[in-house]
């Protein structure tokens, strides 16, 4: 039994009105909880945004249940998060004792364990959303703890960042390859063979970035300031208003060229990722992110920061959207995964403050 | 079974798509293939998983991944004996969305405030021995630092005796750090930078500002602080659950001002019932206000103060007392020899961490 894909094999469902109800009550009661709803809303906003993605015949289903997040985070705090406040409290005992070389020490060894831990949970996060993730009863996972992949997010990072950061997308196309590598949907491994090739040129740019915003900066600002200074001399509406739209001028281009970067990184990496059968494919420009972005800060703005619980709804739609996959899957072979089944949260990325979705 | 309804089931084995039709039977859901074969799943093992949209999706409780899909308009005979689904979450559909609304601002409020009381009626309950182990936990090994001589430490005792009203002894000592401070810690410890002693007009400049940190020390201020930050961190860590913040909250911890201001007043009842003058620690206030306090060293939390200087300068000039014969705090001698402690004590060391601040209680 084969099933071609047809017109586009991922489609986006959901509508906002059908989504505000969720958003608004999972604002309201994350409010009356002090926060500790947010794992239940998490759930609920997911459930939502998988249950109206169809992939070929079939939506997704998120299987991931709010106790589990809210589990996740508790054991986290308790595993981690008091440790860490024992070992801030022996720091500070330590300077205290006015040993400040042992102080420094351990505040080294204290920010190389919590990198450490950022990558960790980098990984765990990918994993539990994949173990999550339904389709046509088959859920993904992975076998590995990330624990490796911590220690490679640690060094890959420092190395891509110590020549003048030049090997950063190295880094960046190397963790997404080990970190995809090494997970699964059914019976398949994931492949990700991304290459830095094509990425440099774009991410020289954001080198010259400062340079270039410097030029049409003084293309544009001069005249005006000149202009200003000859009705009421320096300090006048017209240099001040110059100064505040170079400033702006100036990180709103540098904040393109990094956006133009990252688009190409992520239509190549989503590119180079296969799954047995299946190849993949994302089709957002430079342009469609910024687009993204500014209707973020838009709905956000013009509605007093209310609109931010549409966020999640807007960057799932814009990815589903721009997602792409290509071959076929043979539904007979598509077995159920053997990973291990995960019932903890990604209390870890969650601790970190970097639960994206 | 003839009027069985129609609807996909995917096992959880694999991806296939097996077409069912369904019907109820005495002992549960009657699934049959579209080969014959006839599984019946118990109502208790079934589960409801969400309104997809296009289907209603049912489970297993015991088969991850087994799916049952059923068309929204089957028929109600078949769909009421089916599973309901949960919307909020638990308790929360039981009771519905506004009351539960309710009970939840309710309990969250009564959380804050307890949180927000408890370190203060707390504090004082946990017994000092405890506090002293803590402390010693927390700040370790301060002996280096301490200087001591043995008219030094007669000096100290004797302004310990007029400032001190409590049962339990409190111990003070004279720190070698160059800076113009004082301490309470964890576990009725107070120390004396020396820099304080070198800086002070009169002994009884030193007398206000012991007496402010015995103050502390009684009021189980530091046992507040502790607490006080401790439950700030759980009840944080619902909202914001990042751990980079609750250490920065955990580190900034110090004394609220109205813990000041109470340990201020201590300060200045001690000194009336001793007869000492507080007119000289309104003066030494106010060479504080000419200095910035607000540079330092946010590592070393247990120094934070923050009252404002003026007010409490004030403050202190408004308790001098014209018709009282105040005596000094201590006699020309004593106060010398606690001046010269640091500098006769061979063994105590200067603490410091290669970088100099001054941060004032």
């Amino acid at each position: 039994m084969t099933e071609e894909n047809a017109d586009k094999a991922f489609e986006f469902h959901g509508t906002w009105q059908e989504y505000a109800p969720i958003a608004f009550t999972n604002l309201l009661l994350t409010i009356v909880t002090l926060g500790f709803y947010r794992f239940w809303a998490t759930a609920r906003t997911r459930r939502y945004l998988w249950s109206r993605t169809r992939f070929i015949d079939d939506r997704f289903e998120w299987a991931g249940t709010g106790l589990e997040l809210f589990k996740g985070a508790v054991m986290v705090f308790f595993v981690i998060g008091l440790p860490l406040i024992a070992f801030n409290f022996l720091i500070q005992r330590l300077v205290l004792n006015g040993d400040g070389l042992t102080a420094g020490v351990l505040g080294l060894a204290f920010f190389l364990l919590v990198y450490w831990l950022v990558g960790v949970a980098r990984f765990r996060a990918l994993r539990y959303r994949l173990a999550r993730t339904y389709w046509r009863g088959i859920r993904g996972g992975s076998d590995d703890p990330g624990m490796a992949y911590g220690v490679s997010y640690m060094w890959k990072n420092f190395v891509g960042t110590i020549a003048l950061g030049l090997l950063i997308p190295w880094s960046m196309v190397s963790l997404w390859n080990e970190r995809w590598g090494a997970m699964s949907f059914g019976p398949y491994k994931f492949a990700a063979d991304g290459r830095v090739e094509g990425l440099m040129g774009r991410f020289l740019l954001c080198y010259a970035a400062p340079f270039l915003a410097l030029i049409a900066a003084a293309v544009v600002v001069v005249p005006i300031a000149m202009a200003g200074g000859g009705s009421g001399g320096p300090g006048s509406a017209g240099s001040v208003l110059a100064g505040i739209g170079a400033v702006f001028g100036f990180y709103f281009i540098f904040g393109l060229v990094v956006l133009a970067f990252y688009a190409k990184f992520f239509r190549q990496m989503v590119e180079s990722t296969s799954l047995s059968t299946l190849s993949f494919g994302f089709t957002a420009s430079t342009k469609d992110w910024l687009k993204l972005f500014l209707g973020d800060v838009a709905l956000v703005v013009l509605t007093l920061g209310v609109g931010a619980i549409f966020l999640t709804y807007r960057h799932w739609s814009f990815g589903v959207r721009h997602l792409h996959a290509f071959g076929y899957v043979e539904v007979d072979h598509l077995t159920q995964s053997t990973t291990k089944e995960l019932r903890e949260g990604e209390g870890l990325l969650d601790a970190f403050d970097m639960g994206a979705i | 079974m003839a009027d069985g309804v129609a609807a996909d089931l995917f096992d959880g084995t694999s991806a296939i798509r097996h077409p069912v039709t369904l019907g109820w039977q005495d002992a549960g859901l009657a699934v049959v293939r579209a080969g014959g074969e006839t599984e019946t799943i118990p109502a208790a093992a079934l589960t409801f998983i969400e309104h997809r949209g296009d289907r209603l999706v049912y489970g297993h409780h015991d088969r991850a991944g087994w799916r049952l899909l059923v068309p929204l308009d089957a028929a109600p005979a078949l769909l009421e004996r089916l599973p309901k689904g949960a919307k909020y979450g638990g308790w929360i559909d039981r009771v519905g969305l506004i009351r539960a609304t309710a009970v939840l601002a309710v309990v969250s409020a009564a959380a804050v405030a307890v949180v927000m009381t408890a370190p203060s009626w707390l504090g004082p309950l946990v017994p000092e021995s405890w506090e002293r182990r803590i402390g010693s936990a927390l700040v370790g090994d301060l002996e280096p630092f301490t200087c001591s001589t043995p008219e030094s430490d007669a000096a100290l005792a004797a302004l310990v005796r007029q400032v001190d009203d409590g049962k339990t002894p409190v111990t003070v000592q004279l720190a070698k750090i160059d800076m113009v401070n004082a301490v309470a810690l964890p576990g009725g410890r107070i120390l004396i930078f020396d820099q304080l002693v070198q800086e002070a007009k009169s002994p009884d400049e030193v007398a206000g500002v012991l007496a402010h940190e015995v103050g502390h020390v009684r009021k189980r201020h530091v046992m507040q602080a502790l607490l006080r930050q401790f439950g700030l961190s759980v009840l944080l860590s619902g909202a914001n659950s990042d751990i980079g913040g609750t250490l920065g909250g955990v580190a900034a911890m110090g004394y609220s001002r109205e813990a000041e201001r109470e340990a201020d007043t201590y300060s200045r009842m001690r000194l009336a019932a001793a007869d000492i003058s507080p007119a000289a620690t309104a003066a030494f206030f106010g060479r504080l206000r000419k200095l910035d306090p607000t540079a330092g060293n946010p590592q070393l939390s247990y120094l934070n103060s923050h009252p404002d200087t003026a007010e409490r300068e004030q403050a202190f000039k408004a308790a001098v007392k014209p018709d009282i014969p105040y005596r000094p705090a201590l006699t020309a001698a004593q106060f010398q020899a606690l001046r010269q402690a640091c500098a006769k004590d061979p063994d105590a060391e200067e603490w410091s961490l290669g970088w100099g601040t001054k941060r004032f209680n």
